[in-house]
């Protein structure tokens, strides 16, 4: 495929004893925003800096463009990175950081100053050349890093955690800004997060790591709605996870019954090959339940333990024969969102966002 | 046995002005303990009176004078400053090296750990200078070497590599290398990123660790005492000379002299080093 | 070939110092040079000394194997109780030391603005000259010195001039006054560690300041005590200019000894013989007190020896 930028294959990173990165192998399209998503110690900014060339992989390849990257040097990589704590140099002024680039290129001074100034201007940092980086704020900094990493005109943008230090609002921001940046270049960009919220709003495609496996690649959308292992379920937004077994199947669909809470589900259309009588797990997300305060109403039976605000929305916990279920109802307004501490309810579960998963 | 003393402690009841003052004052007792010494010399400096008593009568710099016309003197304080000048970049050199090695090496699993390294790198210093001196002593002879220049240079190579090479290897230390990294990254390699990067960042370092070694070097007497040759001698060695024999007024002068280029180079490499770490 | 071979192993080498490769057990080559100066420079002299203390006359040449120094050593009562002084002399700095330096820690970890300004203030007269220190000390305790001037003429306390020069706590003044920054340094680092708020909670619980202080601060500055009587005690127990200028020839300590046996007496044997019985003294009783240390105050040297 003509169209693949970045190509790893079974990569493993092993210290010791212990395993970092273990078989992951994955595939960059050019032009794509292409995320590694995964809890702290799940081996993605390993996987990074490996393709990065700071460290070298215990075995696998990493193909760019074709080319094996095997025993090839960082400085000569067609790959530029962001760094989590920006990394611009203290003692050189802004416009010689982002130009450093073209320096060890061997670019001529003029021809630097002037590009060096139109990166500048798309981040939105005009005329900040002769500052001091250290006299910057975060937001500032983490705009000269981008600057300085996109001048060079790499094949692949890696980003690792870039906006981890900065605060919630301003983090908001500069994800708009590097899609942004992103899409008018053009560039392949590789960024690594923790935050699932990230990964979604930014990706065209998110690889999820655990404990050093790949353990789903795919859209956001896919991801969200179709995990594929209680793991991805549960690390990328909420979910209620039921201990279940498979009742039968009539075509599409299988019946599902939930042990906890002694009800059976019909209709689940998302499964795993199911056998009949197989143990399985069962994931809902919150915002899938639907909550009534009436008790007379078919569905599970529960009283509300605890209900809290969330501004846009508002999460219950309702427990169900000792079962602890999140519920989460939208707005402000209504009379769902007046339900108190104690009350009696009915929850409603819509089989068609049901996830079967393998227990 | 401890209950005891706390009981008997409670009895004391101090107001907390009280307390206070007691502290304040044992602290600027000893501070005066600590700087009497030098300040005698260098007000006995001044005195033109041959013997050193007090009240001095008034001030002279006849002391001063006579230290610059002295031959001895001032062969004494260039061959010092010579030996210090070729000792401190010898060691700085190391000392550098050896920093980076502590640093940046890749341990693994060797039984060399860097804790290790850096007891072994500091033992010049915790071991007596009587041994170091007399053991250099014995040792240059054994080699071959006693009583040249180059053995002086060996050992305060090796009395002032504990302070190079662990204040660099903390400059270092406290470099991000992410940075190095960064230009690495960029298009660098590993030799143009210390050059553009690391070594520009730990030059105060460096010249910090360099006038430690100067000062350590110049102001050296027990070692140096027993590694010299009989052409030679270091200020320190002279001085020594002179004032088991009898009292040379001349003696205030230079040590004054001395005082003031010490407070200065010390003063120095802090300001250095503490810029470092701000 | 052989050119071309030689400079590409230069070569490699030379680059190898950038990338810290390893040679032989040693992590990195960058260390090679410091690591054989240490071993080579003071291993060698430490073997040498110790090589010398079986020989019968090194300095003329005469490397036969004997006991016959340490013998005499052993039957020597002067050297023996010379060495013992020294000891004596070491513990008593030491003492003074901790009594004189720990209010002026606590000054500054405690009740400072000024805590780095103050340090520098300490630290700075170790880097004046150490004979000028010593000097300056027989100025001042010299029978028409500072003390007596200020003592006799000035105030008028005694009539007639104290001697302090040539006494034993003249050396001990004589050593305290530059060791003082070692032990009061490790002090205030290990004050600095402390969280003042838990005296603050024994003061609210009924102590007074001083019960406050014994039973709250003073047991978690036991590792800085520990850390600044072994500087001061092995650093003062090599002394040699104290014990001479200020000391007099009854007073000297062992180390002016061992120096004369290399210098005037001509005598490297047994002053190797001194020197290292000396030094596994010192080693001996540093390793005794600090197991005993650790046994009482339950770890308080390995907490050091963590930092």
């Amino acid at each position: 495929m003509s169209d693949t930028i970045l190509s790893v294959n079974n990569l493993v990173k092993r210290y010791g004893d212990e395993t970092a990165v273990d078989d992951v192998s994955f595939e960059v399209t050019n032009g794509e925003f292409f995320s590694f998503l995964g809890p702290s110690g799940c081996g993605k900014t390993t996987t990074l800096r490996m393709i990065a060339g700071f460290e070298e992989p215990t075995s696998g390849t990493i193909e760019m463009n074709g080319r094996d990257l095997t025993g090839v040097g960082p400085h000569e990589r067609d790959v530029s990175m962001v760094f989590q704590n920006f990394a611009l140099f203290p003692n050189k002024s802004v416009g010689e950081n982002v130009g450093f680039g073209l320096k060890m290129e061997g670019v001529p001074k003029a021809e630097r100053s002037e590009r060096v100034a139109e990166y500048l201007e798309l981040v939105d940092m005009p005329g900040f050349e002769d500052r001091d980086p250290t006299n910057l704020s975060g937001g500032q900094q983490q705009r000269v890093a981008l600057a300085r990493a996109l001048i060079t005109e790499p094949a692949v943008l890696l980003l690792d955690e870039p906006l981890s230090s900065l605060d919630l609002k301003l983090r908001k921001n500069m994800r708009f800004e590097l899609k942004r940046i992103q899409e008018e270049l053009n560039t392949t960009f590789v960024y690594v997060t923790h935050d699932q919220d990230e990964a979604l709003s930014m990706s065209d495609r998110i690889m999820l790591l655990n404990d050093g496996h790949r353990e789903q690649i795919g859209v956001p959308a896919d991801l969200y709605s179709h995990p594929a292992s209680q793991f991805s379920a549960d690390f990328i937004g909420d979910t209620n996870f039921f201990d279940c077994r498979v009742a039968g199947s009539n075509g599409n669909s299988v019946d599902v019954e939930l042990q906890e809470v002694s009800f059976t589900l019909s209709g689940v259309t998302d499964t795993i090959d199911a056998v009949d009588g197989e143990t399985a797990v069962v994931s809902l997300r919150p915002e899938h339940i639907s909550l009534v305060s009436d008790s007379s109403r078919e569905g599970l039976q529960g009283q509300v333990k605890q209900v809290t605000f969330y501004g846009n929305a508002t999460r219950l916990l309702v427990t169900v024969d000792g079962k602890e279920i999140l519920v989460e109802i939208g707005g402000g307004r209504g009379t769902e969102a007046d339900i108190g501490e104690q009350e009696e309810v009915t929850l409603q579960m819509n089989p068609e966002y049901a996830e079967l998963l393998e227990a | 046995m401890r209950l005891s003393i706390s009981a008997l402690l409670g009895k004391i009841e101090m107001s907390r002005g009280t307390a206070g003052r007691l502290q304040k004052g044992a602290a600027a007792a000893v501070l005066l303990f600590l700087y009497l010494p030098i300040a005698i010399v260098v007000l006995l400096s001044f005195t033109p009176e041959q013997s050193p008593t007090f009240p001095i009568p008034g001030l002279s710099l006849r002391w001063y004078e006579a230290l610059i016309e002295d031959q001895a003197f001032l062969n004494a304080i260039v061959f010092s400053s010579k030996l210090a000048v070729v000792s401190a970049l010898g060691s700085g050199f190391i000392g550098l090296l050896a920093a980076f090695g502590l640093v940046r090496g890749d341990f693994g699993d060797t039984w060399l750990t860097e804790d290790l390294l850096r007891i072994l790198f500091s033992l010049p210093i915790i071991i007596p200078f009587i041994i170091t001196g007399i053991g250099g002593l014995v040792f240059f002879n054994f080699v071959g070497i006693y009583g040249d220049f180059s053995s002086l240079v060996v050992g305060h190579i090796m009395i002032t590599l504990p302070f190079t090479s662990l204040v660099i290897a903390s400059g270092l230390d406290g470099l991000d290398e992410s940075l190095e990294e960064a230009a690495r990254n960029l298009g660098a390699t590993q030799l143009r990123s210390y050059v553009e990067v690391t070594i520009p960042m730990i030059t105060p370092s460096i010249i910090a660790a360099l006038l430690f070694a100067f000062i350590l070097s110049f102001n050296n007497f027990i070692q140096t005492f027993f590694w010299l040759s009989f052409t030679d001698q270091t200020l320190p060695v002279l001085i020594y000379g002179l004032v088991t024999r009898t009292y040379d007024p001349t003696l205030n002068a230079v040590g004054t002299v001395l005082i003031v280029l010490s407070l200065l180079i010390t003063v120095t490499a802090e300001r250095i080093s503490s810029r470092i770490l701000t | 070939m052989a050119d071309k071979d030689v400079v590409e192993a230069g070569k490699t080498w030379f680059w190898s110092l950038f990338k810290g490769r390893s040679v032989w057990f040693i992590p990195d080559v960058r260390l090679l040079p410091a690591i054989l100066w240490t071993v080579v420079v003071l291993g060698g002299s430490i073997l040498t000394m110790v090589l010398y203390s079986f020989m019968t006359d090194p300095l003329a040449g005469d490397f036969s194997i004997t006991f016959a120094s340490y013998r005499r050593f052993i039957g020597s009562d002067l050297y023996q109780s010379v060495m013992i002084d020294s000891v004596v002399i070491a513990a008593k700095t030491t003492v003074a030391t901790v009594l004189i330096g720990y209010p002026l820690a606590y000054y500054i970890a405690v009740r400072s603005n000024h805590q780095n300004v103050l340090l520098l203030v300490i630290i700075a007269p170790i880097w004046i000259n150490e004979v000028i220190r010593t000097f300056a000390w027989m100025l001042i305790l010299n029978v028409n010195g500072v003390i007596n001037y200020v003592l006799v003429d000035l105030i008028g306390v005694f009539g007639d001039p104290l001697r302090l020069m040539n006494t034993e706590n003249a050396v001990v003044i004589g050593l305290v006054h530059p060791l003082l920054p070692y032990m009061i340094v490790p002090i205030v680092a290990s004050m600095l560690r402390i969280d003042f708020s838990e005296v603050e909670a024994a003061k609210n619980l009924g102590a007074t300041k001083l019960q406050a202080f014994y039973e709250v601060t003073l047991p978690q500055t036991k590792s800085g005590i520990a850390a600044g009587m072994t500087f001061v005690f092995v650093l003062s127990s090599g002394a040699y200019l104290a014990p001479v200028l200020l000391g007099g020839t009854g007073n000297n300590m062992i180390a002016n000894f061992i120096g004369l046996m290399f210098s005037e007496g001509q005598n490297w044997n047994f002053g190797a013989v001194l020197a290292v019985v000396y030094s596994t003294l010192i080693v001996a009783l540093f390793v005794v007190v600090s197991v005993f240390m650790d046994v009482e105050f339950g770890g308080a040297t390995e907490m050091e020896a963590d930092e």
